[in-house]
């Protein structure tokens, strides 16, 4: 567990720690640029995502087509572009969510304590016994199929975890001094929830956060998989790594640069969130 | 630290185990496809599990591929040819006004458990089709018997008022409501196969669609082979059936349908030898099976039409103009080189040349004409496109729809500046899209039931429960009912040309190409004969390996 | 102890009842009902059939139906298979899914467990780098894209196994199940190696070294019974995932498994298929969190001490 005090923020401490472990600091530049590049996908990138060229095809990696075009003849290295705009748009607005239900749903059932807490936490026992996948489903059936539903569906499945890691951290905190000072002195619960609980749980949080986004962009692949990801022509990773595998012995440059930046960004997400949670001595 | 050598010893464990296991089949091994023409058992891919083997319930290609093996109606096709053929009828007399048809079935055909294959079974089938309680999609096919629409609505139930009857064990009777000529060849058709009534009494599956009947163990069928094992989602197996009345023709002794719903998973199926005849060969590949296995690859004309469907009741798809610009504006050559890549034919009409020799002439037909297609949409009031609405492409969830749909749309986006969006559903959902009309064009398909154009004609009859395009036109529905009280053939085939002319003018539908059957299929399979409507029996099929 | 079970059991009844209800009116508002085909179907057909599955009443009459008939155990007729039960079909697939999953778990720990230890064991040296590295693989890479790369190794080029298909060779089960274990091997790996780098730098460990204690004592007893938690509560739910089946998975490998019943039920309208699948995930949920409740228990007293309250 991270420790808390009042001088030392849980934020240089997890600075701290990125800068600690070279590999897991690359992996966060990494994704710095490969975020940065992917929303300004529509300044940079080389041809519009649904620019067609049926006579040229799939062609292989070339000068014109840095990283080749699919069987339409649009430009991959365009659709990574805009895909990524996609999947990291779905993460973090996923991330959002989850982090946003999780974070005042823990933190709610953390200070109710008592009987209220048992039931809310029961609550989660309960959803989290729910087969997700069957659920994202039906809310994408029943209430057709927007990009924003995709983002509000994964999030609402997705922060159970963040709201028992922040529950924990809100008893942890709870307990202690200067919480109890704050309380002695007549600052409303509110109050002591934003001013206090928040900052030292923030150090969970984002660990939580960094290792949900990438279970987030998974599921948007798994999503794609089933036909169920955004409407096309608009790409996202996970459809791209998704039409790739398809063509992965005739035309491996489809499926490779693909699979290759979204597994690195994942990878890299993992390896931060890793770093960051790491308990060093 | 001590207990890294723990560690090690289970990673060297994990490690050794597996290739282990593995070194025992390493060397070159037969391929299950080998042993199975040793065998004589066709493997055959099928896109999907059936979810019924009840001829009655059946919904489409999976499960009558499957019923065609287990059971057999009065008349047969020729797999060559299509031409219709005695079966459990062994003669038949039409009646001069065309709407008697009297069967003599022939006294060997029996059922598997012995017991005869008699008119009442016939009679019995078509009267439980019928009935509404039972909820069979291919009603229709039978609607051409007298009285059968009544019954199917529900107006009454009175099931003996059918135009079916037994006269005899050995004489069985049709009476139609109208003449129609192409009556026989509907008749090879599952809903038409006999039942076995006494085992659907006994299973209480005489007027139940939750019956046990159809079950390995408890199933009784008429046709070369009887069902042995029905695995969902694993595999349905059909074994040689020795009471067949003509059980000495049948070269194999069964087939092995598999319904592999990914078409890539199949296609590593055949390359890895579990196979023998795939369902279908997907796009992607299509180029490198071209290159490396030209041998196993075969392509055959197909009875079927892909379409965009145009809701005629949404404006601006109100206006004819407008349709006709949308159809005139798809370069179909390009969709078919670039995505199926099989040389399918594209669909200047609606229904397939050269079915049951019917022939559209050369004007009505259409064809890419970008400058016809921006003045048809000047004229409708958009020019270049400029104020059009934003309409709507609906398509179902498949590999297949979306790269079509989305070359579709920039074909319309860069030829006329119309910009439509892409809107993907699931299956259920896009059918319920289409039924009650809420759609501006929508993905379709049509797969002939028989072959004959009326198959497809009627599909845009103002009372067709397929024709959810809001197109009615008195003038077609006349037109393809004088083509069936026409006497001659050739009178038969100009008028419905002339129905087709009434629905190419209103265009509710832009056709975009014809079926092609494109599948792989091993050099051991011989006497897989091509054909219209993919229809198989296997009786004429052979599996000889190569030595 | 005995009693903290039955409580946790009384507890799952309308845990359990409450996610059945859930679902069986969010299944309702999917669009398109489950007779819906592409030609024609009469109204009347339409109407015949409602009548037939009882879907003309009511909806709380539906409901309570349900209720009735789930009481009893049976879970009705599937829709899309007529003449299947859903009963019949779940415990069909779901002894394929079992045999795959168990073969799969097993995989999953063993790699786990390997290379999560191994990574504890050399936590600074590139050793230990390089193996969480290769451990995140499988959280890296889709199923559906590693499923058919293994294929078109080791079936296409190598020959070694068949490239679809159950039962027609034991070897059917390994490509499958190594594409279904490696993503959970990958977070068992994780959890194994945090676990123990967080117990080993801990007070009482060093403890226990300058007492005098062995090393393999000190791990076994010490490190492993208390890095083993956060590995003990995942499998529950890990384990749950696995033995009902991956729809990705037994799509690609053509498996008839419970996996894709979970999606397809959910696409065909299958109303009674899709309670079947959701019942039985949530009570191999519960069943397998007891399961690792009762794991940490025996594994450690402190644990077996709280629920004992």
């Amino acid at each position: 567990m991270t420790a808390y005090s009042q001088n030392d923020s849980a934020f240089a401490r997890i600075r701290a720690r990125l800068f600690a472990d070279k590999l897991a600091l690359a992996c966060f530049f990494f994704l710095a640029a490969t975020a940065l590049l992917c929303f300004c996908a529509p300044l940079i990138a080389p041809y519009p995502y649904d620019a067609q060229n049926l006579e040229l095809g799939a062609s292989a990696p070339s000068l014109a087509h840095w990283l080749g075009t699919d069987m339409m003849g649009r430009d991959i290295l365009s659709r990574i572009l805009y895909g990524g705009r996609i999947s990291f748009a779905v993460g973090f607005l996923a991330t959002g969510v989850a982090v946003l239900i999780g974070v005042s749903y823990g933190m709610a059932s953390g200070m109710a304590g008592g009987r209220t807490d048992a039931v809310m936490m029961r609550i989660v026992d309960i959803i989290y016994s729910l087969p997700f996948t069957i659920f994202v489903i039906l809310l994408m059936l029943a209430f057709g199929r927007s990009i924003w539903l995709i983002f509000v569906a994964i999030g609402a499945v997705e922060w159970l975890t963040m709201a028992r890691i922040v529950r924990a951290s809100t008893l942890d905190i709870k307990s202690r001094q200067f919480v109890e000072a704050a309380t002695a002195l007549g600052q409303s619960r509110a109050g002591i929830m934003i001013k206090h609980i928040l900052p030292n749980c923030a150090g969970a949080i984002l660990v939580c956060a960094t290792l949900t986004m990438p279970s987030v962009m998974l599921l948007e692949a798994f999503l794609s998989f089933l036909g169920l990801g955004v409407q096309a022509p608009l790409p996202s990773w996970g459809s791209l790594v998704k039409d790739g595998a398809e063509y992965m012995e005739d035309a491996a440059w489809l499926l490779i640069s693909p699979a290759l930046v979204f597994s690195a960004t994942l990878y890299a997400l993992n390896r931060v969130g890793e770093a960051i949670s790491e308990e060093h001595d | 630290m001590k207990f890294y050598f723990t560690a090690k010893m289970l990673l060297r464990c994990a490690l050794l185990c597996a290739p282990a296991a593995f070194c025992a089949s390493c060397s070159e091994r037969e391929t299950p496809a080998e042993k199975a023409t040793e065998e004589k058992i066709l493997l055959i891919g099928n896109a999907a599990d059936p979810a019924t083997l009840d001829p009655t319930l059946a919904t489409g290609v999976t499960e009558s591929k499957i019923l065609n093996g287990l059971f057999e109606g009065l008349v047969t096709a020729d797999t060559s040819t299509l031409e219709v053929k005695p079966a459990v009828a062994k003669s038949w007399e039409i009646s001069e006004d065309g709407l008697t048809y009297t069967f003599y079935l022939d006294e060997k055909a029996k059922w598997s458990d012995g017991s005869r294959v008699t008119a009442g079974d016939f009679v019995f089938a078509m009267r439980r089709a019928v009935n509404p309680v039972m909820g069979s999609e291919y009603v229709s096919m039978l609607m051409p018997i007298k009285n059968a629409r009544k019954i199917a609505s529900g107006e009454t139930k009175d099931f003996s008022i059918l135009g079916a009857t037994a006269i005899s064990d050995d004489i069985l009777k049709i009476e139609l409501e109208e003449p129609v000529p192409y009556f026989l060849s509907m008749l090879y058709h599952g809903i038409y196969f006999p039942l076995p009534q006494k085992t659907l009494e006994k299973f209480g599956a005489a007027e139940n669609r939750d019956a046990l009947w159809t079950r390995p163990q408890n199933m009784v069928s008429n046709g070369p082979f009887t069902l042995a094992k029905w695995n969902i989602n694993d595999k349905v197996s059909i074994r040689k059936n020795p009471l067949y009345r003509d059980a000495e023709s049948i070269k194999i002794n069964g087939v092995d349908f598999f319904p592999i719903s990914n078409i890539n998973t199949e296609d590593r199926a055949f390359r890895a030898g579990q196979l023998h005849i795939t369902e279908s060969v997907a796009p992607t590949r299509m180029d490198a099976i071209k290159r490396d296995m030209p041998q196993n690859l075969r392509r055959d004309d197909w009875l079927g039409v892909y379409y965009y469907l145009i809701n005629t009741r949404r404006p601006p798809l109100d206006d004819a103009r407008v349709r006709k610009a949308l159809a005139l504006a798809i370069d179909r050559k390009a969709i078919i080189d670039t995505f199926l890549k099989a040389g399918q034919n594209p669909a200047t009409s609606f229904v397939p040349q050269n079915c049951d020799g019917y022939v559209l002439d050369g004007e009505s037909k259409i064809h890419e004409d970008i400058a016809n297609a921006k003045k048809l949409l000047a004229e409708a009031g958009y020019p270049g496109g400029k104020g059009f609405p934003n309409i709507r492409l609906t398509y179902n969830t498949s590999e297949l729809h979306k790269p079509i749909a989305e070359a579709i749309q920039q074909m319309w986006k860069k030829n006329l500046g119309v910009t439509v969006e892409m809107y993907n559903l699931s299956w259920p959902a896009y059918l319920a899209a289409r039924r009650e009309g809420d759609f501006d064009i929508a993905r379709a398909s049509w797969v002939g039931d028989f072959a004959a154009p009326e198959s497809f004609l009627q599909v845009f009859e103002s009372g067709s429960g397929l024709n959810h395009s809001g197109f009615a036109s008195k003038k077609y529905d006349e037109l393809i009912k004088e083509a069936a009280d026409s006497k001659s053939r050739a009178g038969r085939l100009e008028k419905l040309a002339a129905a087709e002319r009434e629905l190419m003018d209103a265009m509710p539908v832009m056709p975009i190409y014809f079926y092609a059957k494109v599948y792989l299929i091993s050099p051991d399979v011989k006497g897989w004969n091509a054909n219209l409507l993919d229809y198989h029996n296997f009786k004429n099929v052979r599996l000889e390996g190569a030595q | 102890m005995i009693k903290y079970f039955a409580r946790r059991l009384c507890e799952a009844v309308p845990v359990f009842l409450l996610i059945v209800t859930a679902v069986f009116f969010m299944v309702r508002f999917v669009p398109g009902g489950p007779f819906d085909r592409e030609r024609p179907v009469a109204p009347e057909t339409i109407e015949a059939l409602n009548a037939y599955y009882g879907l003309d009443k009511p909806l709380y009459a539906q409901y309570f139906s349900f209720l009735k008939n789930l009481a009893h155990g049976e879970l009705g007729p599937s829709y899309k298979y007529p003449g299947w039960s859903v009963n019949e079909i779940l415990a069909e697939k779901a002894a394929v899914s079992l045999q795959l999953g168990a073969f799969a778990l097993i995989i999953a720990l063993a790699i786990g467990f390997s290379v999560g230890f191994a990574a504890a064991a050399f936590p600074k040296g590139k050793i230990g780098a390089a193996l969480s590295g290769i451990s995140l693989i499988g959280i890296c890479l889709p199923a559906f894209v590693l499923g058919p790369i293994l294929i078109l190794i080791f079936s296409l080029k190598l020959k070694w196994f068949n490239a679809m298909g159950w039962n027609s060779l034991p070897t059917d089960a390994i490509l499958p199940a190594f594409t279904l274990a490696l993503f959970y091997a990958a977070w068992i790996a994780r959890l194994v190696r945090s676990g123990v780098v967080e117990e080993k730098g801990r007070q009482y460990v060093r403890t226990a070294y300058a007492k005098g204690a062995s090393g393999k004592r000190v791990y076994l007893v010490h490190i492993m019974r208390n890095a083993l938690e956060p590995t003990i509560s995942y499998l529950g739910p890990a384990a749950a995932g696995l033995l009902t089946g991956s729809f990705v998975v037994e799509t690609i490998f053509q498996i008839p498994g419970l996996g894709r019943f979970f999606i397809s039920s959910a696409l065909d309208n299958d109303y009674t298929m899709i309670m079947g699948c959701v019942m039985l995930y949530a009570a191999f949920i519960i069943a397998f969190n007891l399961l690792s409740d009762l794991i940490l228990a025996a594994v450690n007293p402190r644990i077996a001490k709280e629920m004992k309250k």
